[in-house]
């Protein structure tokens, strides 16, 4: 009976000290002044839902938003960013997530990573890292018709959607 | 318990030699690194691009086919070394044969494959490249002197020196002359 008291603390532990996930770092970084946190809705594409087939909605909700987060390196802060590329590329590389892409060289490195099944991703993850500083943006939604990605484009184009993307960003500036 | 540490060594020991070349260094200073994983490949195909240009739809038809895409590029000796390592212990675990050597002025190139279903397909190209002597190859801001790419999947060999070319890396125009000589 011990013995099962133990495995159940021991679980609980291993529970407690698994790396933290992307959500976390995200809220844990968003009080910090040397972050940068943007969240874009799909919804500043600006696209009347009205005018679009059952299909296009459809593509359309399935990718709810874009999540960016930065950190912008400054004589003040360049020591810090050592150890959040070093958090950052633990998360990234855990299992949780899936390589699509990795690119690496002496300045600049960039990973594209998913999170979830091919065919319905949950979120995709790009991670770009400079002597500058990094960037991890995710593109979070529910079920993401990846087949349906090439008719988003499309529509986002005939609705002008990266033009209204643009006059809402310049407003809160 | 001293038994204990070694039987930990030795697993310690075989984990870190099953990993590849490639991702020993991917965080590496002294190296390029490229590669695209089968996941990628698989959602490229879901996409189902269209596109009206014929040139660009047979590459398209070429990348569907391919699993992995790994490239390495590296400046230094000690990792060379690594590498070259590395491919004389895949070639004999994996049993690849050697498709072709090319030694010029600028570079030595090896060519190695593992034999697919048929004669015009392979499942597995490993092209090595050392000694690289050209101003003209540059990847970025450094000179790289050894590079690795591999490719698996369902390769057709007298499509690759296309995709190579592409990539703008060393070694695309001898495969360029290896269809050529098929050709004839």
């Amino acid at each position: 009976m011990n013995k099962f008291w133990f495995c159940v603390v021991l679980l609980a532990l291993a529970g407690c000290s698994a790396t933290p996930s992307l959500q976390e770092y995200y809220v844990s970084k968003s009080e910090d002044p040397n972050f940068l946190v943007i969240d874009i809705p799909t919804s500043i594409l600006g696209i009347d839902n009205n005018a679009l087939t059952k299909e296009e909605q459809e593509a359309l909700n399935s990718f709810q938003k874009l999540n960016v987060l930065m950190f912008r390196k400054t004589t003040a802060n360049a020591a810090q960013l050592p150890t959040e590329l070093a958090t950052v590329r633990t998360i990234i590389d855990s299992k949780n997530f899936d390589p699509l892409l990795v690119m690496s060289d002496r300045q600049y490195s960039g990973k594209l990573v998913l999170e979830g099944t091919v065919e319905r991703p949950d979120e995709i993850v790009l991670f770009g890292a400079g002597d500058e500083g990094f960037l991890l943006a995710r593109l979070i939604g529910r079920d993401m018709q990846v087949e349906k990605a090439m008719l988003l484009a499309n529509l986002v184009q005939r609705g002008n959607g990266l033009e209204n993307a643009a006059k809402v960003i310049g407003k809160m500036f | 318990m001293k038994k204990k540490i070694i039987l930990f060594a030795l697993f310690a020991a075989s984990l870190s030699w099953g990993q590849d070349v490639f991702e020993k260094y991917e965080y590496d200073d002294s190296v390029s690194y490229f590669s695209i994983s089968p996941k990628m490949f698989q959602m490229l195909a879901k996409l189902s691009i269209e596109t009206n240009d014929p040139e660009a739809d047979q590459f398209i038809k070429l990348v569907q086919d391919i699993e992995s895409f790994k490239v390495i590029t590296t400046e230094s000796g000690d990792i060379a070394n690594e590498i070259q390592r590395w491919v004389d212990k895949h070639i004999k675990s994996v049993k690849m044969e050697e498709l072709m050597r090319v030694r010029d002025q600028e570079a030595y190139v090896n060519f190695y494959v593992k034999s697919g279903r048929n004669d015009d397909t392979v499942k597995e190209l490993l092209m090595f490249v050392t000694d690289i002597n050209n101003d003209n190859i540059k990847l970025g801001n450094r000179k790289p002197e050894t590079v690795l790419l591999s490719l698996s999947g369902t390769i057709d060999l007298t499509q690759i020196s296309k995709l190579v070319n592409q990539m703008n890396l060393p070694g695309g125009q001898q495969l360029g002359k290896l269809n050529k000589k098929e050709d004839e």
